[in-house]
């Protein structure tokens, strides 16, 4: 059985008035424990509404969500729980931060989960924050004297305190540095590793996508584009620019090649598969002078 | 070009930054941060500029320098000739020198996109019947102009973006300031304000600084520059910058996947392959021809 499944999950914003918007348009996927997922897909594909209903923030006004093949909608006044067990981190971490200090702010998931002793509140709350790259000193200030990065850092940590079994996060690195995006990279893949929890990443880098996930789910106005291996997704590299995406730069390098007549196979979006690619691509037309580069 | 005598080179250079220091003051009492230790650089008119750095380095620190929102506490910054320092001149370099955020929604005030788009000309004192004018044609400059009776807050993110930057055309300036303008974009966002970008450096004559931490948009400049804790690290145009990889990964920048892949190339005997390719075609073409030329020839190669 899978972790998550939705069928047809269907999605208007701003009904009945002027702006209305389908957002999605009968979403149907299955999503198996400890799966890494990327998901694209351009703005206003429907991609962030699919994950909040996927924590059930936002009610579909058809279809269901199940988790562990229960409707999380069956009780309506139970869906709390649900958003316990399924943490999001939005895209822009200044909508989920609100309490006085970062401390708060972290503790306030696990205290709504019902953790009451002081002293395992507090590990819990300095271990989400060490986890997140969160100096200790920030602890006592107040969320909205942050930087940008800080700001993410702790709303990963007040998701990540709840120790949800499944992470979503929405563009957690959309604004950071090089650096700084590999550290949340890391730590994300940390806990996935050590807690076996599923994780669904909303990116707009291709390149970070296909460095992490192990399927790719791509949305493209309301609808299930493509949910497949993230092999077989970035070798539609024509399929993913028309619906306003890219490929990884290494597989954008053999798309060329096979352009220009080469035959190599372009199912390539990692650098270690780009160099085994191309050495065999070169070393192809060496048999008969018997060199080895 | 005009090599005859000194003052039309002089004035080649719109913006030059000399030796210029800045901390910020603590709040708390403690030690000033040191954020930039004796930047200089020289920009010409017309020139495309990316400058690059890991949040920290100083790079958005001194882009704020380059329309006198911060002032150096060490050395000075002059634009088109005009000391940022002076307080009488400070219209007129904000005139000539305009900034393009990252967050769009932060920078955008009307509610309908031409209002929008006609607000700083407004600000400025330009009489009515120029500012129709000049908001049209910045509008259709970045492609938004069928757009200028919508909502702001209705539009993408690319679209916002390429709002913005129409407001700041309007203001006709000669120089445009961009601090991670895509950082916040999808892909296609991307694309459209690059290509907006590449049309104001271009048709326009622009000058462009742009600050960013995509290594495919700095290699469309015409130079890059890299600071580094506060001081300038290295500059050269993109392929000289951007083939030195050890260099890039020890300041925490992305070595482009292109010039990564070609190095090793190279490095495994493939001498042929250039060691600067930037771009994904160049990276092609290059392993492309490498391998035609091994066919051609087969027993010279690789031996």
């Amino acid at each position: 059985m899978a972790l998550i499944e939705t069928q047809d999950l269907r999605f208007v914003y701003g009904k009945g008035t002027p702006f209305e918007k389908e957002a999605l348009k009968g979403a149907t996927l299955a999503i198996n424990q400890g799966e890494f997922i990327g998901v694209i897909g351009h703005t206003g594909s429907g991609k962030s509404t699919l994950v909040q209903m996927l924590n059930g923030l936002l009610k579909p006004d058809a279809g269901k969500v199940f988790l562990n093949g229960t409707d999380i909608w069956a009780k309506p006044k139970e869906i709390r729980k649900v958003r316990f067990e399924v943490g999001l981190v939005f895209q822009y971490p200044e909508y989920q931060l609100f309490e006085e200090t970062v401390y708060k702010d972290i503790a306030f998931g696990p205290t709504n989960k019902g953790i009451t002793d002081k002293d395992e509140l507090d590990a819990i709350v300095r271990r989400a924050a060490e986890f997140a790259g969160l100096k200790e000193s920030l602890l006592e200030k107040s969320p909205f004297d942050l930087s940008g990065g800080e700001k993410r850092r702790a709303a990963i940590a007040g998701v990540i305190a709840m120790e949800p079994k499944v992470l979503i996060l929405d563009e957690p690195t959309a604004g950071l540095d090089p650096k700084g995006r590999d550290r949340i990279l890391n730590q994300i893949r940390k806990y996935r590793e050590q807690t076996g929890s599923t994780v669904l990443l909303v990116s707009h880098s291709m390149e970070d996508i296909a460095r992490i996930a192990d399927r790719v789910l791509v949305m493209n106005h309301g609808n299930v584009e493509m949910f497949d291996t993230t092999e077989k997704v970035f070798q539609q590299g024509e399929h993913l620019a028309e619906i306003g995406l890219k490929v990884p730069q290494v597989t954008q390098i053999f798309l060329e090649l096979k352009k220009l007549g080469a035959d190599v196979d372009t199912g390539v979006y990692t650098m270690e598969q780009a160099k085994a690619g191309v050495l065999s691509y070169l070393r192809g037309s060496e048999t008969e002078g018997g060199s080895g580069a | 070009m005009e090599h005859t005598n000194i003052t039309s080179d002089n004035l080649e250079i719109q913006i030059s930054a000399q030796d210029v220091y800045f901390e910020y003051e603590s709040t708390d009492g403690s030690e000033p941060k040191q954020v930039l230790h004796g930047v200089s650089m020289d920009i010409r008119k017309g020139e495309f500029v990316a400058l690059l750095g890991h949040n920290g380095s100083g790079k958005s620190t001194m882009a704020k320098h380059l329309n006198a929102i911060l002032l150096p506490s060490g050395g000075k910054v002059l634009v088109g000739g005009m000391d940022t320092a002076d307080d009488e001149l400070l219209t007129e370099i904000r005139r000539t020198v305009g900034m393009v955020f990252q967050n769009p929604d932060n920078q955008l005030v009307a509610t309908i996109v031409e209002e929008d788009v006609a607000f700083g000309p407004e600000n400025l004192g330009v009489p009515s019947a120029k500012i129709r004018t000049r908001v049209d044609e910045a509008l259709k400059a970045v492609g938004m102009y069928e757009y200028r009776r919508h909502a702001p807050h209705k539009l993408s993110g690319g679209q916002k973006q390429r709002v913005a930057i129409a407001g700041i055309i309007a203001m006709r300036p000669k120089c445009i300031v961009f601090d991670e303008p895509t950082a916040m974009l999808d892909p296609r966002g991307r694309q459209e304000v690059m290509e907006t970008i590449d049309k104001l450096t271009g048709e326009l004559g622009i000058t462009v600084v742009l600050i960013t931490h995509y290594m495919d948009e700095a290699a469309r400049a015409d130079r890059v520059i890299i600071i580094n804790d506060g001081s300038i690290l290295t500059e050269g145009t993109p392929k000289e910058v951007f083939s030195q990889i050890d260099m890039l990964r020890k300041v925490h920048l992305d070595v482009p996947q292109p010039t990564e892949l070609a190095q090793y190339l190279y490095d495994m005997g493939y001498t042929d392959i250039p060691r600067d390719v930037l771009t994904p075609e160049e990276c092609a073409r290059a392993i492309y021809e490498a391998r035609q030329q091994r066919e051609a020839a087969p027993q010279q190669n690789g031996g």
